[in-house]
């Protein structure tokens, strides 16, 4: 699909009917990363890992234009999205939140200002993990591994964490504000053609497979995706959040054109 | 400009959840109990369980710690008390919380208020299920865990013969040649017992029919070549009347009928006694 078409794509799906967010029954503090994540039900029971418009990641809140929207909340909620295409998820899914006003006005960042209401991401809590932190020996089932590999060479990872089940039977990544491009929009890498490098999280690299073979299945997946399934996953994206239509089509014209070069950097790992 | 639509029962509360920490120093808190406050409504509240302290009842500890929360308990201002000035205000409620989360860092503490949609009463039972209230067990690791249970009472009331060691976990017993496998047994090379666990529960009536008729086609067998005697503790089926007691009835009565005694696993303390009292009575008989 080129630009155009994507364009035209995203204003079909535009013109849906959305379905309601789910609201926030209450958010509490996550750890202590740099987006200060909260946790909480929503309404219905749902358990959510949200970030808010104004998490302390998002540099440029009060100044976003159609060029430069919002960084983490789109990059999560993308890349949320595009990792429930896989036939085992590589990632939680993500969605869009609501936080009512009330708990905007109520809930605080540690030591800092009331959190902003509004649509917001939400991941959904993965029970019963372990947080794995880059510094870390960690190995899991070679698919699970293979399969964040792929996905983070694809949506070219940064600054990755990961989940691992209690039991080490799977993996999952999360965090996925700095991808696509980093901490901050990069029209350039969106809008050039730069090569994909390998993204390999580096206590995977003592246990990574070593032929290609092993990630053949994966590859082959990945390949499988539809565009108009991949451009999907670009729709739907909250206008408070600043992603324009255009942006949006810009951004799935870049993932379109980065899957095609995974093979190749997946090769460069022998 | 958000739109914001107060929605049927969704009333701005705060909660905290009360913990109990026994020891300060090594931080491992238990969640006891849950305020929840209301301004809107008017409404304080808090349901606390001493029990998950792991107090023992009957204790100056427990006593203490009992009239102890009844006093935080008293100060709430309770859904009729509308002039409180704890609830005069969302500030007011919040800062009240924070101040128990501040001032409270020994034995009992509480978590930074936390901002909450909901019905207040309906909002304290759903968090007082979801921070405190026992985790439901599923029905095979319930299994499970009983059949330990029943084995630590087994090997308490044989410590006084010193046998304690002659209980075993899913012990395998060889006769004629095949091998039978039990929950629970008492043996020292020689088989005394056979114990085993069947819950009747809707979910699993099958399998605890199939055991039951394992048990009326081969305990003959064993008991003749070991001497042993079987107990089947049963855990019985909720209600009584129904498909489910007639399983209960059908598959007692076929493990009575091969000399299987049928107890209640509420009943393994006893159990466990009578076990240790002919076990001893058997090693007096052998020493005389």
């Amino acid at each position: 699909m080129d630009l155009a078409e994507i364009m035209t794509r995203l204003s079909e799906l535009d013109g849906q009917t959305r379905p309601t967010y789910p609201r926030m029954q209450y958010l509490q503090p996550v750890g202590k990363g740099g987006s200060q994540s909260f946790r909480g039900p929503s309404l219905s029971g749902d358990m959510y890992v949200v970030k808010c418009q104004n998490n302390p990641q998002e540099t440029h809140r009060n100044n976003i234009s159609p060029s430069n929207p919002l960084k983490v909340l789109p990059s999560e909620l993308i890349c949320g999205r595009l990792g429930q295409l896989f036939t085992t998820p590589a990632c939680p899914p993500a969605e869009v939140v609501d936080i009512p006003l009330q708990i905007a006005a109520s809930t605080c960042f540690v030591n800092g200002p009331s959190i902003a209401p509004g649509p917001s991401v939400g991941s959904r809590m993965i029970p019963g993990c372990v947080d794995v932190r880059d510094s870390q020996i960690w190995s899991l089932p070679v698919l699970d591994m293979v399969r964040i590999v792929v996905f983070h060479t694809w949506l070219r990872g940064e600054d990755w964490q990961a989940l691992a089940t209690g039991d080490g039977t799977r993996g999952y990544s999360i965090d996925h504000g700095y991808f696509l491009t980093g901490a901050s929009w990069n029209l350039a890498l969106i809008e050039g053609n730069a090569p994909v490098e390998a993204v390999v999280m580096s206590q995977f690299q003592a246990n990574l497979p070593k032929d290609q073979a092993a990630f053949r299945g994966i590859l082959d997946e990945l390949c499988g995706f539809s565009e108009t399934a991949i451009v999907e996953q670009f729709s739907a994206i909250p206008s408070e959040w600043g992603v324009t239509n255009e942006f949006a089509a810009k951004l799935a014209h870049y993932v379109l054109q980065r899957r095609a070069g995974v093979e190749r950097a997946i090769a460069t790992l022998w | 400009m958000q739109q914001v639509q107060q929605m049927q029962h969704e009333w701005l509360c705060f909660f905290s959840v009360v913990r109990y920490v026994p020891d300060p120093v090594r931080d491992e808190p238990r969640n006891i109990g849950v305020l929840v406050l209301c301004p809107d409504r008017h409404f304080g509240g808090s349901k606390i369980s001493l029990r998950r302290t792991g107090i023992n009842e009957g204790t100056s500890q427990h006593r203490f710690m009992h009239s102890f929360l009844q006093g935080y308990q008293s100060t709430l201002p309770g859904d009729m008390n509308q002039d409180s000035p704890i609830l005069s205000s969302q500030s007011s409620a919040r800062q009240y919380l924070s101040s128990l989360h501040e001032n409270s860092a020994n034995l009992l503490q509480f978590t930074p208020p936390t901002a909450a949609l909901g019905e207040p009463s309906t909002l304290l039972n759903q968090l007082y299920r979801q921070y405190v209230s026992p985790r439901r067990v599923p029905g095979h690791e319930r299994e499970k865990q009983s059949i330990q249970r029943a084995a630590i009472s087994l090997r308490h009331a044989l410590i006084p013969l010193g046998r304690s060691d002659w209980v075993h976990t899913k012990p395998r017993v060889q006769v004629a040649g095949a091998n039978y496998h039990f929950d629970l047994g008492i043996r020292d090379g020689r088989l005394y017992y056979a114990l085993d666990l069947l819950t009747f529960r809707a979910q699993n009536i099958q399998q605890t029919e199939q055991r039951g008729a394992w048990y009326s086609h081969v305990w003959r067998r064993v008991a003749d070549e070991t001497g042993a005697q079987a107990i089947v503790l049963v855990d019985s089926p909720m209600t009584r009347q129904g498909p489910l007691e007639d399983h209960f009835k059908r598959v007692t009565e076929w493990v009575q009928d091969v000399g299987v005694q049928v107890r209640q696993i509420q009943e393994i303390g006893t159990v466990a006694q009578d076990i240790a009292v002919r076990l001893g009575g058997e090693a007096a008989r052998h020493s005389d």
